[in-house]
């Protein structure tokens, strides 16, 4: 397949990746919206643990449903849309870089790899995993310095960069540190950083909502840049 | 296999991303266990059971992505 289809189909797949996430939040809060109207009305359940025997009545559920909205699912799929565009952005690079080899002709690999390899692909593709394997690592403006350096699309703009960079920080937090907000936050958020050491990171939904704005043009604007390059 | 909660046929329920499912009086769940079970039907049983309005409690039988719907709901129109 041409470059070019190869990007839009990486595009699309990633964009309905994204609706779908974010339609799983808006389905998983409508169902805890009934079951909370459910509650209201009268009705009661309960819910037993068949392994543990724990009980679960309509009031110990209704209590909790808030916070899980609030926190668990916001943060749950927050992490979803950040890690849906990481994937996109090394999903673009791969693409560009085997399309377009050159660029690395200055690394060096083993030549046993080469005697391994079955064709020149192979060789290519480890090489080209080795390189972005080193740029995963680093921050979100490493990642859009190199792309920028080896495809030149001119996007995202410096400020959508610092806002994914505060995202992607925020989402650390999450995975790496029980939700709090440490040094290391604060330096990788830059000046967008909202939060202190020590404090809870909150993803309220507005903020969600913004995220998932914002990473979806990111996709549409990169993908339609390097489609426009790859023609 | 009746219902003993709703006196209607025991169904199995079909869900295309999930699989079919079967909803069981959770004072069925043994009986329609060793049906699968002799039959080597693979399913998993969902661990909470659900009682509303003081209602019997139900349980979710899984039959997994791959679950052969027509077969069980034949098996458990097979027995009273």
């Amino acid at each position: 397949m041409p470059l070019a289809d190869d990007i839009r189909a990486l595009r699309d797949r990633v964009l309905s990746d994204l609706n779908s996430a974010y339609d799983y939040y808006t389905d998983t809060k409508i169902a805890w919206d009934i079951v909370r109207q459910v509650i209201a009305t009268g009705h009661t359940f309960s819910i037993r643990n068949m392994t543990t025997q724990t009980v679960t009545t309509q009031m110990d559920l209704g209590n909790k449903s808030r916070a899980y909205v609030a926190e668990r699912l916001a943060e749950a799929t927050f992490q979803q849309f950040v890690s849906l565009l990481e994937n996109f952005v090394f999903d673009l690079l791969r693409l560009w870089l085997m399309a377009h080899p050159q660029s690395l002709s200055g690394k060096k690999i083993d030549f046993r790899a080469v005697l391994d390899a079955p064709d020149k692909d192979a060789i290519t593709s480890l090489v080209v995993g080795k390189e972005l394997n080193e740029i995963l690592y680093e921050r979100p403006k490493g990642w859009f310095d190199y792309l920028e350096n080896k495809v030149h699309l001119g996007c995202p703009d410096p400020d959508e960069i610092d806002r994914i960079a505060e995202a992607k920080a925020s989402r650390d937090v999450l995975v790496h540190n029980c939700g709090i907000a440490s040094k290391t936050y604060e330096s990788k958020a830059g000046t967008l950083a909202r939060y202190k050491e020590g404090q809870r990171i909150d993803i309220s939904e507005h903020y969600q909502r913004e995220t998932w704005e914002l990473i979806r043009k990111v996709v549409m604007d990169l993908s339609n840049a390097a489609i426009g390059k790859a023609q | 296999m009746t219902d003993a909660a709703t006196k209607q046929r025991l169904r199995v329920s079909a869900d295309e991303a999930a699989g079919p499912y079967i909803l069981v009086p959770v004072v069925q769940l043994d009986d329609v266990r060793g049906l699968l079970d002799d039959r080597s039907i693979g399913y998993w049983v969902e661990e909470n059971a659900i009682s509303l309005d003081g209602a019997p409690e139900i349980a979710v039988v899984n039959l997994g992505r791959g679950g052969d719907a027509a077969t069980v709901q034949a098996l458990l129109d097979s027995v009273r």
